[in-house]
């Protein structure tokens, strides 16, 4: 019998109020070495809370988060030279091209002088963005941009990435590649944690996930699991709506439009 | 249609004005000054001489509220992609703007004359002062056209400008107000003809719009008064016809300054900037410089050290303005709270995550964006002010003081840094920063200490040898302050 991967990254009984909201309350779940691990869960639910709390971004206020056996609460410097973490939409500096995103990230990490401008180049070949390296991103789509972060997520090569809403706004065939890229890292030894609403992509590329619902963990495992949790033989989507008891979208819709009608 | 037009222009209204219909500290520190000034010269003047003096500081204040604070009035609807599909015409949110920059100016401008028509000359009657508050309006009308025609004209390229005509408006404001007083008697000289007509008053707007108020002198070659409503009607049709130009959206790094600044750009990375203070120092130096709001809201106030000169030069040459030059030399510190207050300004503030999720301590992103300044903004500054020194005061004046001068500031530099600049680099959008300083209590002692230290080098500071030792003290006092800034603190 072989034991589970060390866990990179770790929520022990994690709570983080805002004033009256409670955004987290006492969450608890690891992730592995080697998985691809989803955090799921409907709008407000406290996912991107989550992701601010292992980036050491903000503090909580109870509990314990854990990267790579780095306490995040005292010695965040140590848990951010494990990770890599591109927040929902890939904001970038609008007047910075490519190429400086990534010379910067690389000196933020410390990387080598010489290591830093050839694998900058390497990665936005890789990405076709070569052409326009040195262009303010601000000139870039949605999806170029999505490009470049992953990119400077990518260079200093992370045990741990982490990723709000990665697939948001690209193309069919970039979707597949990043799809790929963050199998890929898994198998490499590193792991990935992310955030999406697109369930069926979650499926086809999660090992694990752990799903939220107003702050509270209601369900983590593999989505067999999760299947026999709730009790269904269904999709991830349809799982997803009997754990966090989700209105019928049917009833939903309707409770939506009301009496309004198209003039 | 009416009532879309005013749903447009109170929309307008709040998003610039964060929700406040009325900017009420503007109107109250604006009013106040040209009331304590009006007080100071209604015994001077007469009608015509006292609305000229009102016209002209209202005109420079609004013209600096408008470029500044306001400056978002006269660029194009951030949200105009959506604003735009909605179902109103293209007429109607024209106008809708219009009424709103209207509704503003004609709240500036009331709010800085209205103290200055309470407190006019016991000779001027009711309808003058009533007079004078419809020429205020008309005269801010036209400022604002005025401005919005220059950013038409040169959409995305009228930055330059802009902040030429802004140095230029600071340097005239900060001059004006430091000679207010001592004016008013040659204004007086003008209207009563005891002095010649100054021929370039011709073209001033305030000398046009005073005579809506009061006949001018009779040498004087103005405008009639129903000109000047024409012009208004005019001014009213441009603000409603033109349309602002389009936000850039992001700006390539390749200036002049950059390349003749690249060899001490690359000395300071490999001599001076530590490996993890490099990206910060990187991101301050290559992207604050673009970003719109910085520019706009920082560089002009180098005007203030500049209208000192103006005010103190009057011609001279030589030594009578070594101890003008020595001031400039140490004092430009009084401009840093102004530039450091804006270091996290930024179009794409939400970005700051690359720096917030770097594996580096809040002492780095601190030192980086120090040293940034010092060499993408002080050392600029300093070699400008030592050409001045130099043609000014020549070779053994320049070697004397301007390096004490330069340490000086960036030991203030490091000294203020903590204080004034509240967020990281960059990670501040423009209508949220903030500013926790002004300019009677802190600002003021700062510029009392720079002048003392600024009379007490140029005093006691004789010969290159003393000059060499206060270098190397000035030395060793930056060389403890980096150490302290690098001291461990608690990561954040």
């Amino acid at each position: 019998m072989t034991s589970a991967p060390a866990p990179i990254a770790r929520f022990e009984g994690v709570s983080k109020s805002f004033e009256e909201v409670h955004a987290l309350q006492e969450v608890s779940f690891d992730v592995r070495a080697g998985e691809v691990f989803g955090l799921l869960g409907p709008n407000g639910a406290g996912k991107t809370t989550a992701l601010r709390l292992l980036c050491g971004l903000i503090p909580p206020d109870a509990g314990r988060v854990e990267v790579d056996a780095h306490d995040v609460a005292t010695d965040p410097l140590a848990v951010r030279r494990s990770l890599s973490f591109v927040p929902d939409g890939a904001p970038l500096y609008a007047n910075l091209s490519a190429r400086q995103h990534l010379m910067l990230v690389g000196r933020l990490h410390g990387l080598e002088e010489a290591h830093l401008a050839p694998e900058g180049d390497r990665l936005l070949e890789a990405l076709d963005l070569i052409e326009r390296a040195d262009d303010p991103v601000g000139q870039f789509s949605r999806g170029m941009r999505q490009k470049v972060a992953l990119a400077c997520a990518l260079l200093p090569r992370p045990r741990l990435l982490v990723l709000d809403e990665p697939l948001t706004g690209l193309d069919a065939p970039t979707t597949a590649v990043f799809k790929e890229v963050l199998r890929s890292w898994a198998s490499r030894g590193g792991a990935v944690l992310y955030t999406s609403h697109l369930l069926d992509v979650v499926e086809r590329v999660c090992d694990r996930m752990v799903i939220l619902s107003a702050g509270r963990r209601i369900g983590l495992g593999t989505l067999e699991e999760l299947r026999g949790a709730s009790g269904t033989d269904g999709t991830l989507e349809e799982v997803f709506a009997r754990i966090a008891e989700a209105e019928d979208p049917t009833r939903h819709a309707e409770r939506l439009l009301g009496d309004l009608r198209p003039k | 249609m009416l009532r879309r037009v005013r749903t447009l222009c109170l929309a307008w209204l709040r998003a610039h004005l964060g929700g406040e219909l009325v900017p009420a500290a503007a109107l109250l520190a604006q009013g106040s000054l040209v009331g304590v000034l009006a007080l100071m010269v209604r015994d001077d003047l007469g009608e015509w001489g006292f609305a000229l003096f009102a016209l002209a500081l209202s005109a420079g204040l609004v013209a600096l509220t408008l470029l500044g604070e306001f400056g978002s009035l006269l660029r194009r609807d951030p949200a105009a992609a959506w604003s735009e599909s909605l179902p109103a015409t293209d007429f109607e949110r024209r106008l809708g703007h219009a009424l709103a920059v209207l509704a503003l100016l004609s709240g500036l401008s009331l709010g800085v004359l209205l103290p200055a028509a309470l407190l006019a000359p016991s000779s001027m009657s009711i309808l003058e002062r009533c007079l004078l508050l419809v020429a205020g309006v008309g005269q801010a009308l036209a400022i604002g056209s005025g401005l919005l025609t220059v950013q038409v004209l040169f959409g995305q390229r009228a930055e330059g400008l802009l902040v030429l005509v802004q140095t230029a408006l600071v340097v005239a404001a900060v001059t004006g107000l430091l000679n207010a007083p001592g004016l008013a008697p040659q204004v007086a000289a003008i209207e009563t003809g005891a002095e010649a007509w100054p021929a370039g008053l011709s073209w001033t707007p305030p000398a046009w719009y005073a005579t809506g108020v009061a006949p001018g002198p009779a040498e004087a070659s103005l405008p009639p008064p129903w000109s000047l409503v024409l012009g208004t009607l005019v001014s009213l049709a441009i603000l409603v016809g033109l349309r602002p130009a389009a936000e850039e959206r992001a700006r390539r790094s390749r200036t002049l300054l950059n390349l003749v600044l690249s060899p001490l750009r690359t000395l300071a990375s490999r001599l001076w900037v530590r490996r993890d203070e490099r990206g910060v120092f990187d991101l301050v130096y290559d992207a604050l410089p673009l970003e719109r709001d910085f520019v706009l809201r920082t560089y002009p106030m180098i005007g203030i050290p500049l209208a000192f000169l103006v005010a103190g030069a009057d011609g001279e040459r030589g030594e009578g303005l070594e101890d003008l030059l020595a001031l400039l030399l140490f004092t430009p510190a009084v401009y840093l709270p102004v530039l450091l207050a804006h270091v996290p300004v930024s179009g794409t503030p939400e970005a700051r995550w690359l720096v917030a999720s770097a594996p580096i301590s809040p002492a780095a992103v601190e030192q980086g964006a120090i040293k940034a300044l010092a060499v993408r903004f002080l050392l600029p500054l300093y070699l400008v002010l030592a050409l001045l020194a130099l043609y000014f005061a020549g070779p053994f004046f320049t070697l004397r003081l301007a390096i004490p001068g330069a340490l000086v500031t960036l030991i203030s530099l490091r000294l203020l840094y903590p204080r004034c600049t509240l967020s990281a680099p960059l990670s501040v959008a423009p209508d949220e920063i903030e500013v926790r300083h002004d300019w009677t209590g802190f600002l003021l002692t700062l510029a009392v200490v720079l002048t003392v230290v600024a009379i007490a080098s140029q005093r006691l500071i004789t010969d290159l040898p003393r000059a060499a030792l206060l270098v190397g003290a000035l030395v060793v006092v930056e060389l403890l302050l980096a150490r302290a800034g690098r001291s461990p603190r608690t990561a954040t």
